[in-house]
Parts: structure tokens; C-alpha cells; sequence
């Protein structure tokens, strides 16, 4: 089975005239996780953004397997699965109908979700309009759309946010779990409880 | 999954999913479509004129009220996907992005143009107009505000980082909107009038066609352009 990689070479993003990262070269291979460290404002959502492909870095280049990623972006979202400060669930749709939509526009999704919801507590509250969860809530709905998107590459910014320990352990073993199956993950986050389980580290000045 | 199949089933629940969240929010779509039952229904009792020149100015008045009506819901189209954060997950999707953006422009019509398009037969009763003009007016409407969608889907992603942008995509849009509204309400008077009304159609057909062949990949480019 061919080994998956995300390959960084001479990554420099600006954002108006400050530079958030110059030359920036790394690999991630599958059982990896690569942990994103800065202060804030230091460019750790950017740069995730950018090796989504939500952003154009200014110069250097993103590899999913040796191909860029511009090259063939459907290819690259198929494998990859974004956590970001926003939810991007519709409020007016259930939990249960919000990852049905993901789900049809993924032809490797898990389509038997229902004990995705029950490991991550949703089961009961899957038929509630999505507003008016819980901060906490709509974390977990998130994950769960992680999960259900069986996606290679996970892409977390701030993953234990808005969750209490218990949802917090569920992350982490949800990222174990994911990467002792050949996944890779990075992620931004500023807790702890992330760091003893990364095997890189990058530090943003 | 075969390729073509997961895309049409990206493409319809991607519609389907809109005409759901419009269900459970109707004001959205209701509004507009209130405004030009009551504007277009309360015109003819402001104005005195007799029966002919009523049916006459009639097309004319009903397509500049769609248009109006209609334009006041295009800064919706991707608005409440970029503030809930939808937006991204639709440019990180695996689907192809101008299928989606027609999906979502497919749907807007639905919403918007489609529930215009139906009424259109009762508010021309307010204008003595003929059932059987009325139902040309209805198919013009149909077609042209197909064409409105697809040239507004535009519109509306370029205009999406901007603040406040409705009326600099009313700016944007509502020149390009004028070829069809001379041609659309120039087909029914064409019609009304007993004379071959087959240009007008073949016209706005052109133009809606030709909106389509570019609209999903330039509302496409310029959605991913402003999400950086």
C-alpha cells in the first residue's frame, strides 16, 4: 500500500505587508501528528489554511504525494478533513441532516454514522436544529462530520475548544485512533493535553 | 461510486439541502416574493388608466417588479455560507466547485424566480391581461429570471468580502439585468399585439444560455479568490 505524504517545500505566506512564515519546509507521512505552536497572531490558522488549500501561500509548494495540491484538488480534499473555528453547519438543519449533506458529497464517507454520534454523545440530540446546541455541542457535530468524512489527512485548528475534558479525551483518542490507522494529522492548538501525543512539533515566531 | 453519479448526487443535495433550510426559514424567500404580490397587485388601483392601456403597460411593470423583487435576494446566495462557515467546507469539498455553485444558483431560482414565476398568472389579473399572455408572461419570467440567477450567482461572490455589498451588487447586476427586461416584456407586448413573439424567446434563451456556460466557473473563481 503506497505511503501517504503531505510535503512542504519553501513555504512563505504574507498577509499585507507582514511575513507570517518565510521558507518553510516539512513532511508529514501517515501515523504522524504534527503539532503547530505560536502565539497568537503568529499564522498557525493560515498556515492551516493554506495547506488546505483555502489559501495561496505567496511562494513554495504543498505536495499530497508528490502532486500539488492546485493540480488536483479534488483529488486532495477527498483525503482531507478540516476542523476550524467555525462550524460550517447549517443552524436551521438537524445535526443528522447537516452530516447527511457531507456525506453525499463524499463518495468514501461513512455512510452508518449512527455510532459515530453515539461515541461522541450526539445520538440523543442528532434531531435538534443545529442552532440551538451547545458550543459544545457543535464541536462534537464537528468531529463527528470528521470521522464520517474518513478522510486521510486531518487539518484541526484548536480541536479542544469550547470542550470539556471528557470531549477533550474523545479528540485525543479520535487522533490516535485515526493516525495508528495510517492517518496523518496536524493541528494548532494551544493545549497540553495535544502535545504529549504529537511526534513533530513546528514553532511559529 | 461512479464519477458522474456522486456528482449529480453532490448537485441535487446541494439543492436539496437550500429549498430544506428555506422551508425552515420562510421568511427568507416570502419577503420578496410578498413585495412583488404587493407592489405589482397594488399598482393598478394608483393608477388610472382604462382596461387597454392597463394590459398594455402590464408586462412591463410585472418585469421590473420581478426584477426588483428578485434582486433583493442575491446577496443571500452565499452570505449565510460564509458567516456559519459553510463556505470553506464547499471550497474544500471533493466535489467540483462549479457544481456546487450551480447547485446553490439552481436553488436560489427555485426559491426565488420559480414562486414569481407561478404567481404571475393572478397578478396579471390586476392588469386585464388575457390568461393566454399571462402564461407567455410567465414563460419569459421563467427563463429570464433563470438567466438573472445565474448572472447574480456572479455577481454576488464577487461582491462577498465586500461590507454592506447589497447595493454595489444592485450596481453590478442591474445593467446587465436591462437586456432582459427590454426583451422579456418586449416578447409578451410583442404577443399581446398578435405578432410573432419567437425572437424574444430565442433572445433571452441565448442569453440564458450563455450565462450558464460561464456563470458556475467564474462564481467558482471568484468565490475561492475571496475566501483568501
Amino acid at each position: 500500500m503506497p505511503k501517504n505524504r503531505l510535503n512542504i517545500n519553501g513555504l512563505t505566506l504574507f498577509r499585507g505587508e507582514r511575513c507570517l512564515f518565510r521558507d518553510l519546509n516539512f513532511d508529514v507521512s501517515d501515523g504522524e501528528i504534527l503539532l503547530i505552536k505560536g502565539k497568537n497572531g503568529s499564522g498557525k490558522t493560515s498556515l492551516l489554511r493554506a495547506l488546505s488549500g483555502l489559501l495561496e501561500p505567496d511562494q513554495g509548494q504543498i505536495l499530497w504525494n508528490d502532486i500539488d495540491i492546485k493540480k488536483d484538488r479534488q483529488e486532495y480534499h477527498q483525503n482531507l478533513s478540516w476542523l476550524s473555528h467555525k462550524h460550517g453547519f447549517k443552524k436551521e438543519l438537524s445535526v443528522k441532516e447537516n452530516l447527511e449533506y457531507e456525506l453525499s458529497l463524499r463518495s468514501n464517507a461513512i455512510h452508518d454514522f449512527d455510532y459515530i454520534l453515539n461515541k461522541l454523545s450526539l445520538d440523543k440530540i442528532k434531531n435538534r436544529p443545529f442552532g440551538i446546541l451547545s458550543a459544545g455541542q457543535k464541536r462534537r457535530a464537528s468531529l463527528a462530520r470528521m470521522i464520517i468524512s474518513n478522510a486521510t489527512l486531518y487539518l484541526l485548528d484548536e480541536p479542544g475548544s469550547n470542550l470539556d475534558s471528557e470531549g477533550q479525551e474523545i479528540v485525543r483518542s479520535m487522533v490516535i485512533d485515526h493516525t495508528k490507522n495510517n492517518g496523518i494529522c496536524v493541528m494548532a492548538t494551544h493545549q497540553d493535553t495535544f502535545e504529549k501525543i504529537t511526534t513533530n512539533v513546528i514553532e511559529l515566531a | 461510486m461512479n464519477k458522474y453519479l456522486s456528482i449529480w448526487v453532490g448537485f441535487t443535495s446541494t439543492v436539496k439541502r437550500d429549498c430544506l433550510i428555506s422551508k425552515k426559514n420562510l421568511s427568507q424567500f416570502l419577503n420578496p416574493l410578498l413585495l412583488f404580490i404587493l407592489v405589482s397587485a397594488s399598482l393598478p388601483f394608483a393608477v388610472n388608466l382604462n382596461e387597454s392601456d392597463l394590459s398594455a403597460i402590464g408586462p412591463g411593470i410585472i418585469w421590473i417588479i420581478a426584477i426588483l423583487s428578485f434582486l433583493l435576494t442575491l446577496s443571500n446566495l452565499y452570505m449565510h455560507d460564509q458567516d456559519d462557515g459553510c463556505l470553506d467546507y464547499m471550497l474544500l469539498s471533493p466535489q467540483p466547485l462549479p457544481i456546487l455553485t450551480f447547485a446553490k444558483t439552481f436553488a436560489h431560482w427555485i426559491l426565488s424566480g420559480l414562486p414569481i414565476v407561478l404567481i404571475c398568472p393572478l397578478v396579471a389579473i390586476f392588469y386585464q391581461m388575457e390568461f393566454d399572455v399571462s402564461l407567455i408572461l410567465a414563460l419569459t419570467l421563467s427563463i429570464g429570471t433563470f438567466a438573472l440567477s445565474l448572472v447574480g450567482s456572479i455577481g454576488a461572490s464577487l461582491t462577498l468580502s465586500t461590507k454592506n455589498n447589497s447595493i454595489l451588487l444592485s450596481l453590478l447586476v442591474l445593467p446587465v439585468t436591462i437586456p432582459i427586461l427590454i426583451f422579456g416584456a418586449k416578447t409578451v407586448v410583442l404577443y399581446q399585439n398578435g405578432h410573432t413573439s419567437l425572437s424574444g424567446f430565442y433572445f433571452i434563451g441565448a442569453y440564458c444560455m450563455f450565462a450558464l456556460s460561464f456563470s458556475p466557473f467564474v462564481s467558482a473563481a471568484a468565490l475561492r479568490i475571496g475566501s483568501e
